[in-house]
């Protein structure tokens, strides 16, 4: 790297307060930029505009605490572990994320060694973004990670459930399995066929039941935006699953009808049991959205 | 029909999207480029790839939704680091001359009410404290400052006013009605003046989070409404309050919520779908009407047994 260009970068960095070797910091900066621009060359333009973006003080700090510097982990104990605990019990009051955010906080000190050199999770820190947000994303990385691995091994619903149910109404009804089959697959079809940040923000709001600010704030909008662009796309596919039905399977407008009330039952079922749910749905007390009374009891007392 | 079937496509989308598969793993955005996505410091294109890719992918979705969920707690994303360096040190700037002006002022206005309105004073005292020069007093710490204006209302002339503590105070002796007629009015005017001294740090206060603007955006809260509060934890995005105990709440997911002794208790009166809801206006216990936030309304005559679209 140009000499001058480094020395411009390391003063804004405060490099020298940690005692950061020029050669480190140096490193740390191409890995950084290898990362961004993904195998292609950028030009000396580019490059520069990275560097200036990247939080340097952050980068510093951070390759100063992979090299053991006593002051600059005095520094981050005092100025992010905090901030580590705060996120992990925002993400899990019940304290699972927080023992995440410990483990994390290990591997951070760098407790293995590889060839006598202590490996330090810091490596992996390239200043594109803050240094709190960084250890935010790796914090709800292991913790979904983790909650994931949990749930492959927690049992499957019994058979006194969804599974059951499902085959008697089947049996009732013989035509209710070929229409539950073709709505899936118009769905399903409709779905694959929208832009993919229309079918983000749907999934955040659906799958994820994450507030209109969130994926605002995921997708850079307004939450009015993003409520009035659910209710397009809502409707965007509303219109493809009637069309497709009528044009691909051929349907007549009471079988459509038939085919809408099929997947209501078919997906009721599937809701009480809510197996399929996933981390974010499952810790109490996150985010805007609460899961609707099943009981909406009128003597119900929230004081 | 159109309803319904609006209705049975966000349950099978609901149910959809939450079966949607997980991506290779080595194609998932790592804690690296999910913190730059968060402070916004992904280009474009690399934006849009990374959108492509969380569409599709449970996981990624998962990581996305835990990380914004931890954000908002912590703060806004892309503030810098927690802690003395981040935002909080720039609300501290701020926010202490503000809170110790305020606290000033309020201080000013109801310790001579206080004074004023103390059972009995002793003669001396009240012609030694006609007296004393009334000199404007020095502003207090900030932090104290903003605990007085927080034990305003549980001082001994709000907790007579405040009917959701009602309950806890059955054991005081009740005063004479001559009085209490007096010391109703001065209560009543303390609580003007503490609004109107709390507004300016209201209004200059930053937003907390994006999800309480949300209200002054649906023009959901009413001014009307802000003696009775929501139960803690629960998250309002709008409120109607037709009168002095009757007070409508709403949120998200269909959330709806009813007092009618001024907040001591709430029922919880939802609505079937789970909309999320901005708004609500009602004329009394029985009578309101709520929207969504993409423009729908339902409306109930029964105190919320039922809704129905219109």
């Amino acid at each position: 790297m140009d000499q001058a260009r480094l020395q411009r970068l390391r003063e804004q960095a405060q490099a020298d307060r940690w005692e950061v070797p020029p050669e480190v910091f140096s490193g740390a900066l191409e890995r950084s930029a290898e990362k961004a621009f993904a195998g292609r060359t950028p030009s000396e333009a580019e490059l520069d505009r990275y560097y200036t973006s990247l939080h340097l003080t952050d980068l510093a700090l951070a390759c100063a605490c992979a090299m053991g510097h006593e002051e600059a982990w005095d520094h981050f104990v005092l100025e992010f572990r905090p901030g580590m605990y705060r996120a992990a019990d925002a993400i899990d009051p019940g304290g699972g994320a927080r023992e995440v955010a410990q483990a994390l906080y290990a591997e951070l000190f760098g407790l293995k060694e590889k060839d006598g050199i202590r490996q330090s999770v810091f490596r992996y820190f390239h200043g594109r973004s803050s240094l709190a947000t960084w250890l935010r994303s790796l914090i709800a990385q292991r913790f979904v990670d983790r909650h994931r691995e949990i749930r492959k091994l927690e049992p499957l619903p019994d058979e006194g459930s969804a599974a059951p149910l499902r085959a008697r109404a089947s049996e009732l009804d013989p035509d209710r399995g070929r229409f539950v089959t073709a709505m899936r697959a118009v769905l399903a079809a409709a779905i694959a066929a929208l832009a993919p940040r229309d079918r983000l923000r749907l999934a955040c709001y659906y799958a994820q039941e994450m507030t209109l600010a969130e994926i605002g704030k995921l997708t850079r909008e307004h939450e009015a935006t993003v409520s009035r662009a659910l209710a397009k796309t809502r409707k965007v596919i509303r219109e493809g699953v009637e069309r497709r039905l009528g044009d691909d399977h051929g349907f007549s407008k009471t079988e459509v009808e038939e085919c809408f009330q099929s997947i209501a039952d078919d997906a009721g079922n599937l809701d009480l049991n809510e197996w399929l749910g996933d981390v974010s749905r499952r810790s109490p007390g996150e985010g805007g959205r609460k899961k609707p009374g099943l009981d909406r009891s009128m003597s119900e007392d929230l004081s | 029909m159109s309803t319904d079937r609006d209705r049975i496509l966000e349950q099978a989308l609901k149910h959809e999207l939450r079966a949607a598969g997980t991506a290779p793993a080595g194609a998932c955005l790592d804690a690296e480029a999910l913190g730059a996505w968060t402070d916004g410091a992904l280009d474009p294109a690399a934006m849009a790839a990374a959108e492509a890719h969380v569409s599709n992918c449970a996981r990624c979705q998962a990581m996305v939704a835990t990380m914004l969920k931890s954000a908002t707690a912590v703060g806004t994303p892309g503030t810098g680091t927690p802690g003395t360096l981040g935002t909080f040190s720039l609300w501290k700037w701020w926010l202490a001359p503000i809170a110790a002006g305020v606290a000033a002022v309020t201080l000013w206005m109801v310790v001579p009410e206080q004074q004023q309105l103390a059972t009995a004073p002793p003669q001396a005292e009240i012609s030694k404290a006609a007296q004393t020069p009334v000199a404007a007093p020095a502003p207090p710490p900030a932090a104290p400052a903003r605990d007085a204006l927080v034990k305003q209302p549980t001082d001994k002339l709000g907790q007579r006013d405040n009917k959701v503590a009602a309950t806890a105070r059955e054991d005081q002796p009740k005063p004479r009605p001559s009085e209490e007629r007096k010391e109703e009015g001065a209560a009543r005017q303390k609580r003007a003046k503490l609004a109107d001294a709390a507004a300016p740090a209201a209004a200059a206060a930053p937003p907390a989070a994006a999800t309480m603007r949300a209200p002054a955006e649906f023009g959901g809260l009413e001014k009307n409404a802000r003696k009775i509060v929501a139960p803690p934890g629960i998250e309002v995005t709008g409120q109607s309050a037709p009168s002095d105990s009757v007070c409508w709440f709403v949120g998200r997911a269909g959330l709806v919520l009813l007092t009618t002794d001024a907040g001591a208790t709430f029922t919880r009166v939802d609505l079937a779908e789970r909309l999320d809801l901005a708004s609500v206006s009602a004329t009394d216990e029985r009578h309101a009407t709520v929207s969504t936030a993409d423009g729908r309304r339902f409306r109930t005559d029964d105190g919320g047994r039922t809704w129905l679209a219109f």
